[in-house]
């Protein structure tokens, strides 16, 4: 199990007159090993910078991230990631964009098969294996990218939006299935979303970000039971959060 | 025949395994794009037959001429083709193989080479073509076989159904490496993709 720890972090920009400019600001929290924490603030206040600055595509300016494995911090581990699009490699097929990065986390050859199948059975599309991805659904697509993050069987997982580019409907499909795969092999999530209701629903913990620049505005915990299901207090809950959000930019203003 | 083939193979093949590396490496450092960018340019600017003339003065008449004289001719046309297709990858895709903690070879054999394949068939086609004609140029004063120096004999004899007769046979070796060669290479090696019918109704 791991867990992410965020402490005064700070990242800046520039525009593009060369002025700086703070995305991130003094921003401090964790992701608890075992849990989907939720990261929800305004569009452009940094929640993306974050996730990428986790699995160093950015790099903080100032601050730590830290990732603890049984006690004991790691340098550059292993995570899984499901970013907004599916990003798999459109010239190989499910099984293979699933095998490459099993085999970019060290995977022993002899697993992939079985590994591959395992995952692609808990997202129901088992029997796309030898499908290309242009063949495949939207929400297929962002289930292989699931799969792939999970294949991986790495301690921390980080989503960026990862339904944001699909209907509703299949959102909610995809949300139920993301949600029953996170209790069922308690791995440490970080996630990131506009959808309140998906936060209410997808969380164990709620993150909520000021305006640009980000910092910490509450940090909730939620009172849904789980197994979770998609019900009332999912909304109940999101109205919740809503209030939160509300109130702190009212109060600002 | 068969020499003229293997000058153009081998030729194009030397070129374009120089142009793969060099594209790649304009296209992601910027050092690269900066020393080789000069060169490049000036290498399109000299024709086939300079070079061709230049190889058979500075080698004399054995097989390196033609070889070096279609290296260097489709060498930069080559390497434009590949730079431009680095410079539109996909930055998501090699993110998403960064993330995944790919190894360099894996990010270049997986995710690179394969967004430029169009690119490398777009410039094997034209580089082909342009190969074999300067494979001609040197085979007509450089080299005692090939299809260039069987066209030179027919026409110090002026036998005209000579020179047709080896111009249609190129010709007809084009087309073959075309459709049996080059085509099927480049199906085969894009099967993922869904085939795309503009006009459907």
């Amino acid at each position: 199990m791991a867990e992410l720890v965020i402490k005064d972090a700070e990242k800046w920009f520039r525009r593009e007159d060369g002025q700086p400019f703070k995305i991130i600001d003094q921003l401090s929290f964790e992701a608890r090993e075992g849990c989907v924490t939720v990261l929800i603030g305004p569009s452009g206040c940094g929640k993306s910078t974050l996730l990428n600055s986790s699995v160093g595509l950015e790099r903080l300016d100032r601050g730590e991230m830290r990732f603890v494995s049984n006690g004991q911090s790691q340098q550059r581990p292993l995570i899984g990631y499901v970013f907004q699009s599916p990003r798999l490699l459109p010239w190989k097929t499910i099984g293979e964009n699933i095998s490459l990065a099993l085999k970019g986390a060290g995977v022993p050859r002899p697993e992939w098969d079985s590994r591959v199948k395992h995952y692609l059975k808990l997202v129901d599309l088992e029997e796309y294996l030898h499908q290309f991805p242009l063949y495949l659904s939207g929400g297929q697509r962002q289930r292989v990218g699931l799969a792939r993050a999970l294949a991986i069987e790495s301690d921390l997982v980080l989503m960026d939006e990862p339904f944001a580019s699909v209907d509703e409907l299949t959102a909610r499909q995809l949300r139920q299935t993301t949600r029953r795969l996170c209790e069922q092999l308690h791995r440490t999530v970080l996630f990131v979303t506009h959808n309140l209701p998906e936060a209410a629903y997808m969380s164990d913990f709620v993150v909520t970000l000021s305006r640009r620049p980000a910092r910490l505005d509450s940090y909730v915990t939620n009172p849904l039971s789980t197994p979770r299901r998609w019900g009332p207090e999912v909304y109940n809950f999101a109205a919740e959060l809503e209030n939160k959000v509300t109130l702190k930019e009212e109060s600002e203003s | 025949m068969y020499q003229s083939l293997r000058r153009v193979f081998v030729g194009s093949v030397i070129a374009m395994l120089f142009s793969v590396v060099v594209g790649i490496y304009m296209g992601t450092v910027v050092m690269g794009e900066r020393f080789f960018q000069p060169l490049v340019v000036l290498g399109l600017t000299i024709p086939g037959l300079m070079w061709a003339l230049i190889a058979v003065m500075l080698f004399g008449i054995n097989e390196f001429s033609p070889y070096f004289a279609v290296t260097v001719t489709i060498f930069p046309m080559l390497v434009i083709n590949i730079w431009a297709g680095v410079k539109s990858l996909d930055k998501e895709l090699i993110d998403m193989s960064h993330v995944f903690h790919f190894t360099k070879w894996m990010k270049i054999s997986q995710v690179i080479l394969p967004q430029l394949v169009p690119n490398i068939f777009a410039a094997t086609r034209y580089g082909l073509g342009l190969a074999w004609k300067v494979v001609v140029v040197v085979e007509m004063f450089g080299t005692s076989n090939g299809v260039g120096y069987q066209v030179m004999k027919s026409y110090q004899v002026f036998n005209m159904e000579g020179v047709i007769a080896w111009t249609v046979t190129f010709v007809i070796a084009m087309i073959v490496i075309e459709y049996g060669l080059i085509n099927l290479a480049e199906r085969r090696l894009t099967a993922w993709r869904p085939k795309i019918d503009v006009w459907r109704r």
